[in-house]
């Protein structure tokens, strides 16, 4: 279940943080017209906070701190006086490129942070993994998340389907 | 016998001949020899036990309850790298894909030569091997489980590129070859510690208890009498009641990470030596994205690999894990990205995993959780490229569209061996690599003289009773996955200080 507080009653960090998150989900996952999920249907910014408050006290703090940072920050190392959030999204979206393809170490780093929490978080959705065409071989029945099973796909591997 | 939360969350202060710190592949095998040779042994080990039921295809979820620092730890240095170290009863056994090779003729004689450790390149070390493999069923992953990826992987580093290789030797019976190794195998193939070693510790009179962090050594004089720590719950991260064990042994195998940051926690680096050395393997992955349908997620997570002759140190495998953890770094992001995705389907990944000569130090932060320093030295950068330029060359002659590494001004979609010509640029730098650190060793090195501060026979120079069994021992990298050494040294140190025969054959 999302995390009551962080809902109802966030405080002014979280409500950065919150930013954050959501201004980088839309820059990574774009609502777009390939019929592939997007970051609102796939609940990328509640899923992100049910999973801070999975982690270990100091690792959700920095988590925090990184979007706060990101929603703080993001705009002016993009060349752009503005909060994160309030930035066009093609705009996020290319300031978060760049940010992964910089000589600067710090950059760098914080791109590849984003880019991997919200990868994580969309890529473990569901409807994502109905899209990429996932499946297993074999059923895992007590895991809530359910993958599509094919069992006789190891048995004639797909070699040569195009 | 095993003790969950409940039993442990109010804390406890209890006796034993032996605690072993950490329930990894060396606290495991250093756990049943030492019930074996008849001692009270307790094992303590700092996360849960994951249950059939607690393997979650939830990645995220499932690594922020199962890995240090909820899977997000990282090593700092020349190129700031994740590091995954699992945090549960089995320890890496459990969430790795049970790769069990030995370590290589040459790596042993320059272990033996490098330390004066005669047991390195010795039968001791034959005959461990032996009793591991035996245990854990270890097998070469029939081509029956392969699935097309670790086929594609086969056709392009030993077809195109003439590097022999194989099944990979895993401690896996009867594999499914459901890609799913990284959560845990939940059809209970996986010979993981919590399925083989510890229920043998436990047959013989072990105590494992989970939940258990240790905080510290104690220690009366000269000689370690037992640890202290903090029970945590999980999920949670509630601090419950504190717990001693005393003990006339300790054995530490918390891992090249926790061993040397609970013994400077605890007061105890005889010459700074403890941590003050870190090795790990580099690298990197290639996706390939194929013309054909790949299904990777189909066949043995790692099934097929081969030992490059090539290129000394290095070695390809075939790869997969849950798409969230492993496209975290793979391809770019917003639109471009999600038009990427329909391509999942036809992605082949080889890992190339190379030696090299990394060095870096592991400190106690002020927080508690392992501080983690590596440098990577710019020689080390040309054969790794190599090697990746190769398999992508070999990717790219069976019909790959385009293969992809995420590493900075190296080209982004690589189309042609033009293109690859990129990886070998000498703007190509040490701090591009873009790879996960999960083979560390080396922080408590083991060697005959003073320089590392554990001796021959596992013993930590300068304090009684106090043994290492982890890869913190290993002297320098082991260029291979390090679960079968990290077993077999465990069993030789644990049989000296059990009593028990070096030579035995395998049961």
């Amino acid at each position: 279940m999302l995390n009551e507080r962080a809902v109802t009653e966030p405080g002014f960090w979280m409500r950065l943080a919150m930013a954050g998150i959501a201004a980088t989900s839309e820059a990574t996952f774009p609502e777009n017209d390939l019929g592939a999920p997007d970051w609102k249907s796939t609940a990328m910014v509640e899923r992100t906070l049910e999973y801070f408050d999975e982690l270990p006290p100091r690792q959700r703090r920095l988590l925090v701190l990184l979007f706060v940072f990101t929603e703080l920050a993001a705009g002016l190392l993009s060349w752009r006086l503005s909060r994160f959030s309030r930035l066009p999204a093609r705009h996020r979206t290319w300031a978060i490129h760049c940010f992964r393809r910089s000589e600067l170490m710090l950059l760098r780093v914080l791109g590849d942070a984003l880019k991997a929490t919200a990868t994580m978080m969309y890529m473990s959705h569901p409807l994502a993994i109905e899209w990429i065409g996932e499946y297993r071989v074999c059923d895992r029945p007590l895991d809530p998340v359910k993958i599509a099973v094919r069992p006789a796909a190891l048995a004639a591997p797909s070699e040569g389907r195009s | 016998m095993r003790h969950g939360f409940d039993d442990v969350a109010a804390g406890f202060d209890i006796e034993a001949d032996v605690v072993v710190v950490g329930s990894g592949p060396g606290g495991a095998v250093a756990a049943a020899n030492l019930a074996r040779a008849g001692m009270k042994v307790v094992v303590v080990e700092a996360g849960p036990e994951v249950r059939p039921e607690d393997m979650l295809r939830d990645t995220p979820r499932f690594l922020a309850r199962y890995f240090w620092e909820g899977g997000l730890r990282i090593i700092l240095g020349t190129a700031p790298s994740p590091t995954m170290h699992a945090r549960c009863l089995g320890g890496g056994s459990v969430v790795n894909s049970a790769i069990m090779l030995p370590l290589p003729a040459w790596v042993r004689q320059e272990w033996r030569a490098e330390s004066g450790v005669a047991h390195f390149d010795g039968p001791e070390l034959d005959a461990a091997y032996a009793r591991v493999f035996a245990r854990c069923r270890v097998a070469p992953t029939p081509t029956t489980v392969w699935g097309r990826r670790n086929r594609l992987v086969r056709d392009a580093v030993q077809g195109v590129l003439g590097e022999k290789g194989g099944g990979l030797p895993r401690a896996v019976h009867d594999c499914e070859g459901s890609s799913d190794c990284l959560t845990g195998c939940a059809s209970g193939r996986k010979q993981s510690m919590d399925r083989v070693y510890l229920p043998a510790a436990e047959a013989d009179g072990a105590e494992v208890f989970t939940f258990c962090q240790v905080e510290r050594v104690l220690v009366r004089g000269k000689r370690a009498v037992g640890v202290e720590g903090q029970v945590v719950e999980v999920p949670g991260w509630q601090k419950r009641g504190r717990f001693r064990v005393h003990a006339e042994h300790v054995v530490m195998a918390a891992g090249t990470m926790h061993t040397p940051v609970i013994l400077q926690k605890s007061g105890i680096n005889p010459r700074g030596l403890v941590g003050a050395t870190l090795f790990c393997h580099i690298g990197g992955g290639l996706v390939g994205i194929m013309d054909e349908v790949v299904d990777p997620w189909v066949g043995a997570t790692q099934g097929w690999g081969a030992i490059s002759q090539e290129i000394r140190g290095l070695k390809y495998e075939g790869l997969w894990a849950s798409p969230a953890a492993l496209m975290v770094r793979w391809g770019d992001v917003g639109r471009r990205f999600v038009e990427r995705l329909d391509e999942v389907k036809r992605a082949a990944v080889i890992a190339c995993v190379y030696r090299g000569d990394v060095h870096g130090t592991v400190k106690a932060s002020r927080s508690g959780d392992p501080d983690m320093r590596l440098w990577i030295p710019e020689h080390n950068v040309a054969p790794v490229m190599r090697g990746m330029k190769r398999a992508a060359d070999a990717l790219l002659t069976l019909g790959a569209r385009y293969v992809h590494t995420g590493i900075v001004s190296v080209v982004d979609e690589m189309r042609t061996p033009s293109d690859t010509e990129s990886m070998l640029s000498p703007r190509v730098k040490a701090k591009h690599l873009a790879m996960t650190m999960n083979h560390t060793f080396g922080s408590c090195r083991m060697t005959a003289d003073d320089r590392g501060p554990v001796d021959p026979n596992g013993k930590l120079r300068g304090l009684e009773g106090l043994y290492v069994c982890d890869a913190s021992v290993f002297p320098s990298p082991s260029a291979v996955n390090p679960q079968a050494t990290i077993m077999a040294l465990s069993d030789i140190t644990s049989r000296k200080l059990g009593g028990l025969s070096l030579g035995e054959a395998p049961s």
